[in-house]
């Protein structure tokens, strides 16, 4: 019954661009980014205790890997957003021996600085455009009719990958190592859990996931700017969606951004306003509701329970 | 199995371990007394790397072993059963032995799978495989904790005062599967305030005060020792 109803809805998705219009698709695409990147902040912070707020560099370096590899290599952008995702993985690889050696928030603030670093390098990069940016070389190889059901189609495919990659994650013995060190890093470490190849593991993959979302992103924007790219907005919103979902749950990253969106589109008339109703719902939640809106059900469940016994 | 040599550490001012040397052979089991404060669960963290020695060496079956992380130890073969079990609140019982399994003795997933049924039907589990770690009592979570030192095919198993909170007869019961564990390839050190439940078990006993070894005899001459005696076990009949 679940199989056939979430086929069902993966077909609908699919097929949205045959009959919504411009401004449907433009959403939902911005929907299925946030999802994929709060699926993939998720990884690292919701099951291996790894919280970065520096993510928006992910999103960046896939954002400007894409512009660069279909301008100097001339790459398809059909081949260049994964491609994105992968240098961004392999940048991320680059800096954990440094990070690596930070702990808590000490990594999350570290991480922030990083994402603040390579923006100022891009916007000292003339090669990059500077502080004005630059367009997108490759947008000629899609027709011009196909460019926002093609953003939209792989804005799909991105999140509906980073779940899945996540749900089989959690599943393998990979899945069982993660949970044991969130649970217990001593008592995992004591039946030979390698706790940094693991959190090396999920760090590099989530910020490849970041990065071909940030690729998506600005494939369908067409034009990239430091200013944008590198925007700690862009965090903000993933982890607020994260927290409000659930963190550590596959279904976090939907209700949150389900959420996020409801809130945002429904208070459009009145300003920043939904700005103040997105902060007090994360304190809520936060207070009342600390496993995030994916809790909801086991509480359901857990009271169920205890009337049985 | 087990060459401990010259092993030492100094938290500040205060020796905690000073100079232990100890060797324990394959199938044989060392039991470890001392008052509280002697330095044993210090000990133990020294052999299982929890805490870096300042000086001393560790070997385990010809290998040196002193500079390894505490999971490459694992690996290497030394399992340690903490004196409050350790589980993990979101994995299955039958989760935490395929991870010890894979993690620990590096074994395929089959075989871990093979491994792990054996060792929930030898340590009683079965029953509560599929439980989460968060909801066993405490009886099962202290077999949860030898099964998961188990799952890691040691050739050394540390036993950190597991008779913690357990009946006399629950004792006895531990005592047996002590001696059960006894294989050839097997080495056990065993750290208990009972002193009963060490002297049926053990071969030797090793008696700690303030961090330095004052005797190591078979249990009949420890127990027997006047120094031990004074040290300790008036202690115990104390308690």
């Amino acid at each position: 019954m679940m199989r056939i109803l979430l086929a069902l809805a993966t077909a609908a998705l699919i097929a949205l661009p045959f009959f919504a219009d411009r401004g449907t698709m433009f959403l939902a695409m911005e929907i299925l980014v946030i999802i994929a990147l709060a699926q993939a902040w998720n990884l690292p912070a919701g099951y291996g205790g790894l919280l970065s707020l520096g993510h928006h560099g992910f999103i960046g370096l896939g954002g400007y890997a894409l512009y660069v590899l279909s301008r100097d290599l001339g790459l398809h952008v059909l081949v260049a957003i994964p491609a994105a995702g992968i240098v961004t993985g392999l940048l991320a690889l680059a800096i954990t021996p440094v990070l690596f050696r930070l702990r808590a928030v000490y990594f999350a603030v570290g991480m922030w600085v990083v994402a603040e670093i390579i923006r100022i390098l891009v916007m000292r990069s003339d090669w990059l455009g500077g502080a004005s940016g630059m367009p997108l070389a490759g947008a000629r190889d899609i027709p011009r009719a196909w460019m926002l059901p093609t953003a939209y189609w792989l804005a799909l495919a991105t999140a509906l990958g980073a779940t899945v990659l996540v749900w089989g994650l959690m599943r393998s013995d990979f899945g069982l190592r993660l949970k044991a060190l969130r649970d217990d890093e001593i008592a995992a470490r004591s039946i030979g859990v390698a706790p940094n190849r693991v959190r090396l593991t999920v760090f590099v993959l989530s910020a490849a996931m970041t990065g071909m979302a940030g690729a998506v992103s600005y494939f369908s924007a067409l034009f990239i700017t430091p200013l944008g790219a590198f925007d700690i907005g862009w965090v903000v919103i993933i982890v607020f969606v994260t927290i409000i979902g659930g963190m550590g749950r596959l279904s976090g990253p939907f209700l949150g951004a389900a959420l996020y969106f409801i809130l945002r589109e429904g208070l459009a008339d009145f300003g920043n306003w939904y700005l103040i109703a997105l902060g007090t719902s994360a304190v809520l939640a936060m207070l009342v509701l600390p496993g995030g809106l994916a809790s909801l059900g086991d509480r359901f469940n857990f009271s169920k329970t205890k009337e049985q016994s | 199995m087990l060459e401990v040599t010259g092993l030492s550490k100094s938290f500040g001012a205060l020796t905690v371990v000073d100079d232990v040397s100890v060797t324990v052979k394959g199938g044989e089991a060392l039991g470890v007394m001392g008052p509280n404060g002697a330095g044993k669960s210090t000990f133990f963290d020294l052999l299982t790397g929890v805490t870096p020695s300042d000086a001393g060496r560790v070997m385990l079956d010809g290998e040196d072993i002193s500079a390894l992380s505490v999971e490459a130890r694992v690996v290497a073969g030394i399992a340690r059963a903490f004196q409050i079990p350790k589980q993990f609140a979101s994995l299955t019982v039958r989760e935490h032995l395929h991870l010890a399994a894979t993690a620990g003795a590096r074994v395929s997933a089959s075989e871990a799978r093979r491994l792990t049924e054996e060792l929930l039907d030898r340590t009683g589990l079965s029953a509560l495989a599929d439980t989460p770690g968060g909801k066993l009592r405490l009886l099962d979570r202290k077999r949860l904790e030898f099964a998961k030192a188990l799952a890691t095919q040691p050739k050394l198993v540390l036993l950190d005062e597991i008779s913690g909170g357990l009946t006399e007869s629950e004792v006895h019961a531990l005592v047996d599967i002590v001696r059960a564990l006894k294989t050839p390839d097997l080495a056990i050190i065993w750290i208990e305030h009972i002193a009963h439940a060490l002297s049926e078990s053990c071969d030797r006993i090793m008696m700690l005060n303030l961090g330095q070894k004052v005797i190591e005899d078979t249990p009949s001459v420890v127990t027997a020792d006047p120094q031990v005696r004074a040290l300790y076990l008036g202690e115990a009949t104390d308690a």
